[in-house]
């Protein structure tokens, strides 16, 4: 299963409220995710709270995000720490971890 | 070794101190058969626990401490008295986290699961979750994301709502940043020394 035909949500907490915007899942970890973007994001999005949601077998599942850019980060990617990585490790994210590390 | 007495109804528990061999004995019913989440703070440094025997695990396993709550997921259980034993602890810093809720009026920004946005006031908060009233009701069992508008930036949580009645509804954080819930601690006037 590619990870880019996983139907994928990201949310922004701005002051106003949540923004949702469809995303690329394209790496994913233990620890965290990437996902590609298709809107320019705000400067001020670094090291903020980012809202993860996938869809696998019809389920939403979410994960609390904090964007970490690195030094060199490529455009129109975030770079997606887990909050709570433990979290992560049942229902969809679990899966989805199991199925791209083999 | 100290036997804490607690109710547990989805509802948090006060552990003001524990010690190696503590016992927290109390009364649960699940809220979800599967999705059932009990919120114990505790102090900093202890970070384990052991449930007690006559508890049934489901699908999922999440006893453990995790940014000073404890959560219990997925508990296949029914209304009973339980236990949970706290076997070790592994430091004694001089930090105690305030469990109990207390009277704050944050602006609150709900993420349905569909993407509907809807807007609430919390009435009581704590470190571990809050009690709100939203404009709608909110999905019981299904964690969802939520936004508290508190100084300059948003504290921004997964939290999964344990009790709802009307459009009051009562919710733990599953998943918040660490430095989130400290300015949350500091927001709410309670002491977050260390940790």
């Amino acid at each position: 299963m590619e990870l880019e035909q996983i139907p994928t949500r990201i949310a922004l907490a701005q002051p106003s409220g949540w923004e949702m915007h469809d995303a690329k899942l394209t790496g994913l970890d233990d620890q965290g995710a990437t996902a590609e973007v298709h809107f320019d994001l705000p400067g001020q999005c670094a090291d903020r709270a980012v809202l993860l949601q996938v869809e696998l077998h019809g389920e939403s599942t979410l994960a609390l995000c904090e964007h970490r850019p690195p030094e060199r980060s490529e455009p129109g990617l975030l770079y997606l720490q887990f909050v709570s990585p433990d979290a992560v490790h049942t229902g969809s994210f679990g899966e989805l971890i199991d199925v791209h590390r083999a | 070794m100290t036997t804490q007495a607690a109710t547990w109804t989805g509802i948090q528990i006060s552990i003001a101190s524990v010690r190696s061999g503590d016992e927290v004995l109390g009364t649960g019913r699940s809220v979800e058969p599967t999705a059932l989440v009990i919120a114990a703070e505790a102090p900093a440094g202890v970070d384990s626990f052991r449930i007690g025997d006559n508890l049934r695990v489901g699908w999922a396993d999440h006893s453990r401490w995790q940014h000073g709550v404890a959560m219990l997921i997925g508990l296949d259980l029914v209304a009973g008295n339980y236990t949970m034993s706290i076997p070790s602890v592994t430091a004694a810093p001089e930090v105690r986290r305030e469990a109990s809720r207390i009277e704050a009026f944050f602006a609150i920004r709900a993420l349905s699961p569909d993407g509907t946005v809807v807007n609430g006031r919390s009435f009581e908060v704590s470190i571990g979750g809050f009690s709100a009233r939203f404009s709608e009701r909110l999905p019981e069992g299904t964690p969802f994301a939520v936004s508290l508008e508190i100084g300059d930036a948003p504290v921004a949580a997964v939290v999964s709502i344990i009790r709802q009645s009307d459009r009051y509804a009562h919710a733990t954080f599953l998943q918040i940043r660490d430095d989130d819930r400290e300015r949350l601690a500091l927001a709410l006037g309670l002491r977050a020394i260390g940790g």
